[in-house]
């Protein structure tokens, strides 16, 4: 395990490598700094330059943007009330009370502190948990295939913030976009209005526009708002010594319960971070402080969504499976560049698998090291006006889609799923199952298709083989709970 | 006044009613493709459960709109659809014939009149930058094959 991680550290050290994975941490943090973009539109957004780069520097600097935006998300949360990135919503909710209290320096050290204390038990799960992962991961046929993507797609709508149904259609239309352009085993094409669209549908159009072009619709014309001043002396900063052992439960539990929300399928940051508030408001001697700026409502959650950003890269690299809608553009990137993720990738591309992983270590430190020296610098950007900064992400968008394949038809697609992308957060449906379903409805189709065919279309494979059949109970159990609730708030709802 | 009623009415299932419509185009078409049987799926088979499946959900949520309609409390944003498609429809119409700093002028001085915050001088002096920095970037720095000016 530690010569690997040593080969991992070798790859990540090598230059050309290195100052990827330096850009990627910064543009990640950025991009969480600036209010309206997420780390989905930045990932998109980049998906054409990593073309013109190898697999694993593409992915190091991809895998920074994500973890980077999660350290980038909480100073908007603190300082502005707005949170940067879906997940840091919950660092809302004691880190802003706290800067209107004089106290954002110390929030901001805090959240910096745990995001890198999370990170750091987040990647340490990640290394022990790789090679038992890709050795479980062989026993995989196509029947565990079909069933867990199956249970992945369900777990995503069942943890979506909207209605379930609405997010069940979502993921059944990024499905049939999935479906369109020649079918894998007979060849014919489907669905193929125009010869441009006989490949597929390009994921760099489909995510581009359901979330950059999407997210630019809504926001135009957003008023400006006004940050907090915050004050960096380290009397200001740090926290007392009473307060810095009351940290030590939250970063343990926080980094721990993101671990393993990061690790399942359909959950991802967010939904780590709410786990871990409400955990430490369960768990606390004094809940009624929480809202009002709880050190532990800020530092539990904090390490969740940083150790769940790390945790989510095992079944997407050890599977192959995404478990949420940025794995689902890391798969998409690594495919793009001719790699193929799953269990064997770790023996077939030891020095890619090893050097993400190890970036993750590499990535943080540097994060963590330029998070509060730089805070000037992050505040002087949550000040740049709405109006100055998507003229460009437009830009970046048209131009990004167009020299992936230099295809005019592309730009206009990516525009086509931009309004669609903004139609649907109009009608209160999530873009993001979309996404998922995009990228996890071939392989199920294909997997699904493929049991079929060995099995004699006899479903009870999915009941009869053991690791199957923990997969379909996960799946039935969730439909189960759905379903009890549904009929709960209906009947709430006739009571009132 | 009576038709602007009926629309208020009718605009919070427009939503589930257009994914019904697509469900129907989904099956319509998915029916030409041989279905094959269970355990040889032709291209055809999956493609119908998709347009089920999104038939019945889309269904699903039409009922809770009717059961349960909530209005949304922004409005549509015509003026930030127009400008934004017209923004990028014109890069897509000029990349290739004029090259890409005449479309990048051209559509970022239509996405910066999208927000009626910002002036004539100031959407001048702003894309005149933007396409300062496009230049730099896409040409120089990222070396992407795109041409400056012309025909690539």
């Amino acid at each position: 395990m530690l010569e690997n991680f040593l080969l991992g550290l070798n790859t990540v050290m090598d230059p050309s490598v290195f100052v990827y994975a330096v850009v990627g941490v910064i543009i990640g943090q950025l991009i969480g700094v600036l209010p309206g973009i997420g780390a989905i539109t930045a990932i998109s957004l980049l998906l054409p330059v990593t073309f013109h780069l190898d697999a694993t520097t593409s992915i190091i600097m991809l895998a920074g943007i994500y973890y980077g935006s999660q350290y980038g998300g909480s100073i908007a949360s603190i300082l502005l009330n707005l949170p940067g990135t879906p997940s840091s919503v919950v660092t809302c909710l004691d880190g802003y009370p706290m800067a209107q209290k004089g106290q954002a320096g110390k929030a901001l050290f805090i959240t910096a502190t745990s995001s890198f204390v999370g990170s750091c038990i987040g990647v340490g799960i990640v290394i022990m948990a790789a090679i038992p992962m890709s050795i479980f991961a062989l026993k995989f046929g196509a029947p565990e295939y079909a069933s867990l993507v199956f249970l992945g797609l369900l777990a995503a709508t069942m943890i979506a913030t909207g209605s379930q149904i609405r997010s069940l259609a979502m993921v059944a239309l990024g499905i049939f976009f999935g479906l369109i352009g020649s079918d894998i085993s007979s060849g014919a094409y489907r669905f193929v209005l125009i010869p441009e669209m006989a490949d597929g549908i390009s994921l760099v159009s489909l995510a581009m526009g359901l979330f950059g072009l999407g997210e630019v619709i809504k926001n135009i014309g957003q008023k400006k708002r006004r940050a907090i001043d915050v004050k960096i002396t380290l009397k200001d900063i740090l926290p007392s010594r009473a307060e810095a052992k009351g940290l030590v439960g939250p970063l343990l539990r926080g980094g721990g319960s993101g671990s393993f929300f990061g690790a399942l399928p359909g959950t991802g940051a967010a939904i780590a971070s709410f786990m871990a508030y409400a955990i430490e408001k369960r768990v606390s001697k004094t809940p009624e402080k929480f809202g009002k700026g709880a050190l532990a409502g800020l530092s539990g959650p904090e390490a969740a969504n940083n150790a769940a950003a790390q945790t989510s890269f095992i079944p997407t690299l050890t599977l192959g499976v995404p478990g949420d809608a940025v794995m689902a553009l890391m798969i998409g990137a690594l495919i793009l560049n001719g790699v193929i993720p799953g269990p064997n990738l770790m023996t077939n591309e030891p020095a890619l698998f090893w050097g993400v992983i190890a970036s993750f270590l590499i990535g943080n430190i540097i994060l963590f090291a330029i998070n509060l020296p730089l805070i000037r610098f992050w505040v002087m950007l949550i000040r740049i006006p709405y109006n100055k900064l998507y003229p460009i992400v437009i830009l970046m968008i048209s131009a990004g889609v167009y020299s992936h394949r230099n295809s005019v038809v592309d730009v206009i697609m990516t525009l086509m799923f931009g309004v669609l992308g903004y139609v649907l957060r109009r009608y209160r449906f999530e873009a993001a199952p979309v996404l998922l379903g995009f990228v996890l409805g071939p392989m199920l189709e294909e997997n699904f298709r493929r049991t079929m065919l060995l099995y004699g279309g006899d479903f009870t494979v999915f009941l009869t083989r053991p690791i199957c059949a923990v997969f379909t109970g996960l799946a039935a159990l969730i439909i189960a709970f759905s379903i009890f609730s549904t009929v709960q708030k209906g009947k709430a709802n006739r009571s009132v | 006044m009576k038709t602007g009623k009926k629309f208020a009415r009718l605009e919070p299932m427009f939503g589930s009613l257009a994914l019904i419509v697509a469900a129907c185009f989904v099956l319509g078409i998915g029916w030409g493709y041989s279905a094959g049987k269970l355990t040889q799926m032709g291209p055809g088979y999956f493609p119908r459960i998709v347009g089920f499946a999104l038939l019945g959900f889309g269904a699903l949520s039409l009922y809770s709109d009717v059961t349960n309609p909530t209005v949304s409390n922004t409005r549509f944003e015509w003026r930030n659809l127009a400008f934004v498609c017209a923004s990028i429809l014109t890069f897509a119409a000029l990349i290739d014939r004029a090259g890409l700093v005449p479309a990048t002028f051209v559509s970022v001085a239509l996405a910066t009149i999208a927000d009626s915050q910002n002036s004539v001088k100031s959407t001048l002096i702003y894309t005149l930058c933007v396409c300062l920095f496009a230049w730099g970037l896409f040409i120089h720095v990222l070396e992407l094959p795109l041409s400056a000016f012309g025909r690539g």
